[in-house]
């Protein structure tokens, strides 16, 4: 089996007074597009400048594939960063730009990144002319150069307007299918639920949970909504007739832990109560909602 | 140097398509080609290729300091910094692939100032020469002056040396301006904080009291006057002054091309990149 794409034990950082992680654990198992999220200065970015080596952790130890990453050469073979916004040297076309990459990795220019990005028009063009989201897609085109085993972006999504933000989208879903593992720090989760089989939230320095999306949002346990006509002698009769079926009931609906079997038994324990059923539905808690509730709570 | 290869491969890329380096090219060449043409003492050839050499090589110092100065101080204003150093390089790969990136400029601005030095020249004639006894100077005699202390066949050797000697002050100057970029992270402020350091050290020798004669033989001297050695690289043209720029001078200016970029790419290792 192998080893996980990312790995932090531990991880602290400082700068001066301001504590940016505290102990923060994080494990990306090889193969996953793993969703980061977090908010504003929970130490997000500070965690991937550690995987790329552009500072040191005070304490702790991170590795890519197993290697250090203080053994920076080595564990950057089989990565690529695309670490917050891109920025280029101005008077570099785009090729150009990407010439620079590849040398820079020591692998062969390939510009088939700039087409996927959708900037194969604008090849020659010098980076000064280009705007934000045009310098995002170069950004995540140089990430691609080499085929790289791990893509760790930070906020890759940043001034993209729809059609980048569905290219993008499209990228990672390509890149994930080819085997590559992505970790992808992000804000607007909307933009990548649905792409991520894991995430982790980080909340002051430290992941406050982590795992498989599905069971981060419950989908292990499932849960309905009955939306009835009087919740509260809903609440009794479905009490009566499913003693074991744990609900509570507000605002005209009754939520419950259970399958659709579940679900259509409290239902009909509700009709003979001589309810009227609205509508019977599974509730899917979003990223957002668990995000939301991690960062409140 | 892990990674220093391909560094110097992107960065001598990168400097090549450079808007500064034509722009200083040409400066150096349209400068050292004014002031040999523009010479006072023009009736001798050697003579307009070492002033046009002097000029031109001091304008290339400028310029390659103000380059090296900018060079990674400006990766870390414009933020490419954190798109580089990710990549499979250490940090001193990437300071030491600059520094040999700019030291290949170097050799570029040395033959385009000679070139344009040749050009100056060109039409005059390259006869003998006599240097006066009691002056550092030289004085032009004709070529059918009777036991001369420069035959004109003995002098192109010379001429090659004082070329090639420019090249330690070049890479000094170069080394100069990566260190101060190492350090200080602002393009600008680097380019000012280099100028601020380079030309006091220029006078430093004088400021302290010390003879031409002994600052001429201190190591390091280059590394603070570079400008004054490449006004007085000229005089290697007369084997006399040889010895003043020998294990001394150019020695230690040799040194100080390769040590402060070595330095740069130390100090620069333990920097974290918060910026």
């Amino acid at each position: 089996m192998e080893r996980p794409a990312v790995q932090c034990e531990g991880l602290s950082k400082r700068y001066g007074p301001h504590v940016a992680l505290a102990g923060l654990d994080l494990t990306v198992p090889a193969g996953t597009l793993y969703g980061f999220l977090g908010p504003n200065g929970a130490g997000k970015s500070t965690t991937l400048r550690i995987l790329s080596g552009l500072v040191r952790a005070d304490e702790g130890r991170a590795s890519i594939f197993g290697v250090d990453v203080r053994a920076h050469v080595a564990a950057a073979r089989r990565a690529s960063f695309l670490i917050e916004n891109a920025v280029f040297t101005p008077h570099l076309t785009a090729r150009q730009a990407m010439v620079r990459a590849a040398a820079f990795m020591g692998v062969p220019a390939d510009l088939d990144p700039l087409e996927r990005v959708g900037l194969g028009a604008a090849a020659g063009r010098r980076v000064r002319g280009f705007s934000h989201g045009m310098r995002q897609r170069l950004g995540l085109a140089c990430s691609l150069i080499g085929r790289p085993d791990l893509l760790v972006l930070d906020e890759p999504q940043n001034g993209l307007d729809p059609a980048g933000l569905r290219t993008i989208r499209g990228i990672l879903a390509e890149e994930h299918r080819r085997g590559a593992t992505l970790l992808v720090s992000v804000h607007r989760l909307a933009e990548v639920e649905g792409l991520c089989t894991h995430a982790a939230i980080v909340v002051a320095g430290r992941v406050a949970r982590a795992g498989e999306v599905g069971a981060l949002l419950g989908q292990d346990r499932p849960r309905y909504r009955l939306a009835v006509s009087d919740a509260a002698r809903a609440r009794i009769a479905v009490r009566d007739a499913l003693p074991d079926l744990a609900c509570t009931g507000e605002n005209g609906e009754l939520l419950f832990e259970g399958g659709p079997e579940a679900g259509a038994a409290a239902a009909a324990a509700c009709i003979r109560a001589g309810l009227h059923v609205f509508e019977l539905a599974p509730v899917r808690m979003t990223l957002d909602e668990l995000y939301l509730s991690e960062v409140a709570g | 140097m892990t990674g220093f290869r391909a560094a110097f491969r992107a960065e001598a890329y990168d400097l090549a398509s450079r808007p500064m380096l034509p722009v200083g090219l040409v400066a150096a060449a349209a400068i050292a080609w004014a002031f040999g043409r523009n010479a006072p003492f023009d009736g001798n050839g050697y003579l307009v290729f070492g002033a046009a050499l002097s000029a031109g090589a001091k304008t290339a110092g400028f310029f390659l300091l103000g380059i090296a100065a900018g060079s990674v101080a400006g990766e870390r204003t414009q933020g490419t910094v954190r798109w580089l150093l990710p990549r499979p390089v250490t940090r001193a790969g990437f300071v030491l692939g600059k520094a040999c990136a700019l030291a290949a400029a170097a050799l570029l601005f040395l033959a385009v100032v000679t070139l344009a030095a040749y050009g100056a020249a060109s039409g005059k004639p390259f006869g003998d020469l006599v240097i006066e006894a009691e002056s550092e100077g030289f004085e032009f005699v004709g070529e059918r002056q009777v036991q001369p202390d420069l035959a004109a066949g003995a002098m192109r050797g010379h001429l090659y040396a004082a070329t090639l000697s420019v090249l330690p002050a070049l890479l000094t100057a170069t080394g100069i301006g990566i260190l101060v970029s190492s350090l200080v992270a602002g393009a600008a402020a680097a380019v000012i904080v280099a100028f601020a350091v380079a030309v006091p050290l220029h006078f430093l020798p004088e400021v302290i009291g010390l003879s031409k004669e002994t600052a001429r033989t201190l190591p390091f001297r280059a590394a603070g006057e570079f400008l004054a050695q490449l006004e007085e690289y000229g005089r290697m043209l007369a084997t006399r002054h040889w010895p003043d720029y020998g294990a001394g001078a150019l020695g230690g200016a040799l040194v100080a091309a390769l040590g402060l970029p070595l330095l740069a790419a130390l100090l620069f290792s333990r920097t974290d990149l918060t910026d």
